[in-house]
């Protein structure tokens, strides 16, 4: 559980301090005002002083308005002129379901205390002034600020109870659900009414981060088996690229000495997908094979006689050349030749493999430079905003024109449409960079085999010439001379016999590796079929009582787009949905905010109860589209009701104090009503929060 | 529809009918209960063009000139020249006179303008010499001093700059062999 117990906002200017403190009751609230007042700048607050800005995509900097930011509007002696504002912070005050309370204040602009430190007070520092001691502070939007112990949000996840899962994300990793993607569940900001489902969090490049935050906080149980799977499946992913690894280097080891290896196959026994419970792959007869008077032979049966030859040409000697050109030396320096031909043909073609590989690798390496220089630069934005407020650049600060105070994005983004804010940008470069090394990677391993590949082919070659001059020279010799064919002869049949029983003894170290391999696959796959397929009927059951919740709600506020029965929960997106339709563009205005209201609510509902849901539910204008008085009427009425057991509410609202005192169920309601005044109004006394 | 089996991460069931569609070596009717929905996904915008970098280079590029103060046209070549290592080899290459007599050495920088009416209007840099030129303010100044203050800030940019020293209206001329800028 979650409640705010109230939420202080305030400004220092060149004219005198400003303040607003608003407390909230812990079940059924209503903050009323008139338009421009200031009740979107209450939540816009609270979401600021949690961390969750980043939750509003549109805009990475403080969501606040310029009261906060640069100059607040005053009425003096009926002249309206601007004060500049100094500094600026806002605080809330929340307690959980133990009681646990806790005060969380975080300045908009101070010349010291950056954006990204939180100052936390152990106590309800807001309600009670004597609780403002020295705060601990802590820090956000940092790594780690959702996991270490002096990150602001782990504070707040563990307020919560919540432990934050692994999900999936677009490049195959997975990454913390973080609190930002949760939060649209809880807080609805004004321009968010557009479209019947929560905000949509993109910037971790989660995948269905609205169907992950839904599963979270409604606990369902499928996503847990999905979650293992995901886990199963990149480990069987990194257990094939080692098989491929090992693999490939028992082709390399084999191809040095001419040789192929057989009995390993190109994938290990359940390391495809359709695979279901394999027998590990066995590697008994994995063997090298040579290319002998053309068949392939394993290297053993080739070893036996190899040896004998040597042997026999020890025990021969060197026998004296011949006179007049014996047709023996003639026939073998023949067969030399055109072995040695051969050879040269095949060393031609793997140069030219090798020049690609390299031209791949060195452009590789170009596109990895241009990737890294760009991630740089926009980390390196990052540091030049606080920079920039050291020095009291404020565009660089909050990114909004100095002269006319419009935000600068249009300056940035020319005519390119939505773009990634700074932060997206690097994730996005970072998996870039990623992808790239990878290729890279794998372009050096093949560049490397290539390599080693023509190594061993110039070796061959070399050896044949050798024996090819030297049958040359016994052709030309003069009569009863010792052989030089026969001694290099002898000389690479040794080197040949030493050569292949090494290449052997590193096989075995590798044969036995791909076993070790062969048995993890094996295992991996055996636990993925066992994994229960399809959704787990308390899921299913789970969802239809949101469903079915959503539906009341909304029969109740005469939803009158078509039937209300046709509006399910999408199996895949967990969004509210008519089959074949598009929600946001299909129905009425009116009727989105209907289905939205009633959509969260019923999560809260079913959240709270069996999941992990706070109950609190922050829903700023939803009356904008000129919902008709009576339907809003009865959003209060469920809203109220909800709240009686499931948690607490905040809605603001614009509607006039006499129709919304007819409007309201009479005992249920805490009513916040600031009236025709802005929300800052002048508060001289020195705040116990200011530092 | 055809069945498609399950992975890891649960797809949408029209994203695996259009992935399966796609890797089908047959060519088959797209069934008319499929719902393709194209959404326009947000663009990646150059570092080269954020505000925020733009301006603590222009920053930076005044504060490595003589008197902190340069010829806009002088600024345009070198924030042009901070752009790629193919721009910062080219200006290397002219710096060390290695260029054809008549290639051109001017170059523009498309953003620069609006880059230093923000700044000027932020009191970080201000016109001199009948608008032809600018330099660094006192507020400028104080953040050239923090930029160089972290040795990681901007690192290829600084690097590149250093290695120009001295560098100042003069040097260009006399570097660039054009006189008349």
């Amino acid at each position: 559980m979650l409640r705010l117990r109230a939420v202080r906002l305030r400004a220092h200017t060149i004219g005198g301090r400003f303040g607003r403190t608003v407390a909230f009751g812990p079940q059924f609230n209503v903050l009323r005002g008139d338009n421009s007042r200031g009740k979107t700048q209450v939540v816009q607050a609270v979401i600021y002083a949690l961390g969750m800005e980043r939750m509003l995509q549109a805009r990475a900097n403080a969501p606040l308005g310029s009261a906060l930011t640069s100059e607040i509007r005053t009425t003096d002696d009926e002249q309206a002129h601007g004060l500049a504002v100094v500094s600026s912070w806002v605080a809330v005050e929340l307690e959980n379901s133990v009681g646990r309370i806790t005060t969380a204040q975080r300045y908009v602009r101070h010349e010291r205390l950056q954006p990204n430190i939180v100052r936390v007070w152990d106590g309800p520092a807001l309600t009670d002034p004597s609780w403002a001691g020295a705060p601990d502070d802590l820090f956000l939007h940092l790594p780690g600020s959702a996991s270490r112990e002096l990150g602001f949000h782990k504070l707040l996840t563990d307020m919560l109870e919540w432990s934050l899962p692994e999900v999936p994300t677009y490049t195959g990793e997975s990454r913390t659900l973080y609190p930002d993607v949760l939060f649209p569940f809880l807080i609805v900001d004004q321009q968010s009414w557009g479209s019947a489902g929560p905000r949509r969090v993109g910037r971790y490049q989660i995948r269905d981060p609205i169907r992950r935050s839904a599963e979270f906080l409604l606990s369902l149980e499928g996503p847990v088996a999905d979650r293992r799977r995901a886990e199963l499946d990149q480990t069987l992913a990194t257990l094939r690229t080692q098989w491929a690894a090992a693999r490939s280097a028992v082709d390399t080891l084999a191809g040095v000495v001419g040789g192929r290896v057989s009995g390993v196959p190109q994938h290990a026994a359940g390391a495809q997908a359709r695979a279901t419970s394999p027998e590990p792959t066995r590697l008994e007869a994995a063997e090298l094979q040579l290319l002998e008077r053309d068949e392939w032979l394993s290297a053993e049966s080739v070893l036996t006689p190899l040896a004998e030859q040597i042997a026999r040409a020890h025990a021969a000697g060197q026998r004296h050349v011949a006179a007049d050109q014996d047709p023996e030396t003639v026939r073998q320096l023949d067969e030399a030749r055109s072995q040695l031909a051969e050879v040269a043909a095949a060393v031609l073609l793997l140069e030219q493999d090798l020049s690609l590989g390299e031209a791949q690798l060195a452009a590789l390496d170009r596109r990895l430079n241009l990737l890294q220089e760009e991630r740089d630069r926009n980390v390196d934005i990052r540091t030049l905003v606080r920079l920039g407020s050291q020095v009291a650049a404020f565009h660089l600060t909050d990114h909004n024109c100095p002269t006319c105070r419009q935000s600068l994005d249009p300056v940035e983004a020319g005519d390119l449409g939505p773009v990634l804010d700074v932060d997206e940008t690097v994730a996005l470069l970072n998996a870039q960079v990623s992808t790239t090394q990878k290729m890279r990677q794998r372009a050096q391993e093949s560049v490397t085999q290539a390599s080693n590949s023509y190594a061993a082919m110039q070796r061959r070659a070399d050896q044949l010439r050798t024996t090819v001059r030297a049958f040359e020279a016994d052709v030309m010799a003069p009569p009863e001379a010792l052989s030089a064919g026969d001694i290099a002869t002898q000389v690479t049949l040794q080197l040949r016999y030493d050569e292949l029983q090494r290449t052997l003894a590193a096989l075995r170290e590798r044969f036995d590796e791909l076993g070790g391999l062969a048995q993890q696959i094996a295992a991996v796959r055996a636990e993925l079929s066992h994994l229960p397929a399809g959704t787990p009927e308390t899921d299913t059951a789970r969802l239809s009582t949101v469903a079915l919740g959503m539906r009341q709600k909304l029969s109740e506020t005469r939803f009158d787009s078509y039937d209300v029965s046709a509006v399910e929960i999408d199996q895949d997106s967990l969004r509210p949905t008519r089959e074949g339709y598009d929600l946001d563009i299909d129905v009425s205005a009116s009727d989105v905010v209907r289905i939205k209201v009633a959509y969260l609510d019923s999560i809260r509902v079913v959240g709270q109860q069996h999941g992990r849901h706070p109950g609190l539910l922050i829903l700023d204008e939803p009356r904008q589209q000129d919902i008709d008085v009576d339907d809003f009427a009865a959003i209060l009425n469920y809203l109220a009701s909800s709240s009686s057991y499931a948690g607490q509410t905040i809605i603001t609202t614009a509607t006039p104090r006499e129709q919304l005192d007819q409007l309201l169920p009479s005992t249920l309601s805490h009513v916040i009503d600031l009236g025709q005044e802005r929300l800052l109004q002048p508060d001289p006394r020195t705040d116990p929060l200011d530092p | 529809m055809t069945e498609i089996s399950s992975s890891a991460v649960p797809m949408h069931r029209d994203e695996a009918t259009v992935l399966h569609l796609a890797s089908s070596a047959e060519v088959v009717a797209v069934p008319s209960e499929l719902d393709i929905v194209f959404r326009m996904q947000p663009k990646q915008v150059e570092a080269r063009h954020r505000v925020a970098y733009r301006t603590a280079l222009v920053v930076l590029v005044l504060s490595h000139f003589n008197r902190r103060a340069a010829k806009l046209t002088n600024l345009h070549t070198v924030m042009w020249a901070t752009r790629s290592a193919r721009t910062r080899r080219v200006f290397g290459a002219w710096w060390n006179g290695r260029r054809f007599y008549n290639a051109s050495t001017e170059r523009l920088d498309p953003d620069l303008q609006i880059t230093l009416n923000l700044a000027i209007v932020d009191g970080l840099v201000a016109p001199a010499g009948e608008g032809r030129r600018v330099q660094l303010t006192k507020k400028g100044i104080e953040l050239a001093h923090l930029l160089d203050g972290e040795p990681e800030l901007l690192a290829i940019e600084k690097k590149f700059l250093g290695a120009l020293e001295p560098l100042s209206d003069a040097s260009m001329d006399r570097r660039l062999g054009e006189v008349q800028r």
